[in-house]
This record gives structure tokens, sequence and C-alpha cells, in this order.
């Protein structure tokens, strides 16, 4: 076994979906008004202060960021074609997130409200379940844990089947 | 020689990055061959996707003696 040197994360350009900055919110909401768009439906994920009964310090997000960036691309795609949106678009954050900070941001937007609304779901119902970023908490007590696993296989028998909040 | 590739709570039994000289035919080989480094990430394996060239692979994708594989415990975004 040879050990390799690991790297930081570098993220670039061509990986719009995610950062390692700051989501900057207001900016991807501008992108999202569009003319034959009467429905814009924001999800933001934000950090809570408490987990697990302990107070949350921080969050630190990881991917695998060339593959978290191709799938969530695919499920955007998806959702276009399935609800026919006038635009999507989702940016998840890597790297250390702070309470209050948005860790993944969805925007959907359609002519009418009900596609928007379900597109939205589906999309961050698919990237929680099904993308490769991981989240570890961080508490105020110096303990880490690497949270909310996803464990659907426990429903599903398979860790390829999900069981998904929205209803196709 | 294979490129492997570990993340999250994977890191917590396997180097981030390593290599092997041994050459696995597939998954399962692959599979056996880490828990003989590691015989204590056995569940978590056993619920580990399996990524080549950030596509996933199945149970009967033939592993190239220089591929980079990335392993996928299950995830928690969002």
């Amino acid at each position: 076994m040879t050990l390799l040197a690991s790297s930081p994360q570098a993220v670039e350009d061509k990986l719009p979906h995610i950062s390692a900055n700051t989501l900057n919110v207001p900016e991807l909401l501008g992108q999202a008004h569009h003319p034959q768009a009467g429905a814009i439906v924001l999800f933001s994920g934000e950090v809570r202060d408490s987990s697990h009964q302990k107070q949350v310090a921080y969050l630190e997000y990881e991917a695998q960021a060339s593959m978290a960036n191709k799938m969530i691309a695919q499920i955007l795609d998806e959702a276009i074609t399935k609800w026919s949106l006038s635009f999507a678009v989702a940016q998840h954050r890597i790297g250390k997130v702070a309470v209050c900070e948005s860790a993944v941001v969805v925007i959907t937007a359609s002519p009418h409200r009900k596609e928007a609304y379900a597109a939205n779901r589906f999309i961050i119902d698919k990237i929680k379940h099904e993308v490769p970023i991981w989240k570890c908490e961080y508490f105020t007590d110096g303990t880490k844990e690497w949270g909310g696993n996803c464990n659907c296989h426990t429903i599903t028998g398979n860790n390829r089947e999900h069981v998904y909040e929205f209803n196709d | 020689m294979m490129t492997i590739e570990t993340f999250a709570i994977l890191k917590d039994y396997f180097e981030p990055k390593f290599q092997i000289n041994e050459t696995p035919n597939n998954i399962h080989q692959l599979q056996e061959l880490l828990l003989k480094l590691n015989p204590q990430a056995a569940t978590l394996l056993s619920m580990s996707r399996f990524a080549v060239n950030d596509t996933f692979i199945d149970q009967h994708y033939q592993l190239q003696a220089n591929d980079v594989i990335s392993i996928i415990p299950p995830s928690s975004g969002g």
C-alpha cells in the first residue's frame, strides 16, 4: 500500500454546482427571473445550532466534487424536462459552514407554482439521498459526528434504492 | 497500480488516497482486499458504492490496473 499526498480539495469554475465559498443566494435568485415564470420557489438548507441534543459549532461538508457536480447537473436536467421548468439551479457548499449559513440552495421557476414546488422538492431530495456529499457536525463540546447518513437501505434492502419525500 | 479514494467516515478507517499493488478483478475482490487492511470497516464497506471515472460501477465491472476507484459511503448532504 502506498500513501499519496492529499491536497486541499480544489474546486474549479467548471464545477458550478459545488462551491467552497459562501453561497450567494440573492444573486442566484436574481438569475431565476424569467418572463414565462409566474412562480419561483427557493429552498435554502441552513445550518442549525443544535443536533443530537448538543450545541453545534459548525458543519463541514465534503464531496466527491466532480461526481457530485455531474450528478446535480443530471438531476436538474431531469427536473427541467419533467416539469417543463423555465429555470432551475442548485448549489451545494463544501468546507466549513457556520450556523445560519446556507449549505445548499435549490431554485426552481415555472409558469405556475405547483410545478416549481414539486420540482424543487424532487431536486433537494435527490441531492440529499444520492449525490456523494457528506456532512460532519462539529459540536461546541469538541466532539464531532458524521451526520445523518442516508439509511434508506435498511428499508429498501438495496443501497441504490431510496425513500423520497416527494411523490412522483 | 490501482488508486483508491475514500471519503467522509471511510477516512476514519482508510487513508484518503492510497495505492494497492494487487489488481482485484471486481468490486467483490476489492472489498475482500480492503477488509484485510481494516476488518472493522466491514459494515461500512457493505453499505458503500464504488465509482470509476466519476461513474458508479456494479459487481460485473472488470477493474483495470490503472483505475482510480472512489469508494462512496452513504450520502448525507443538504
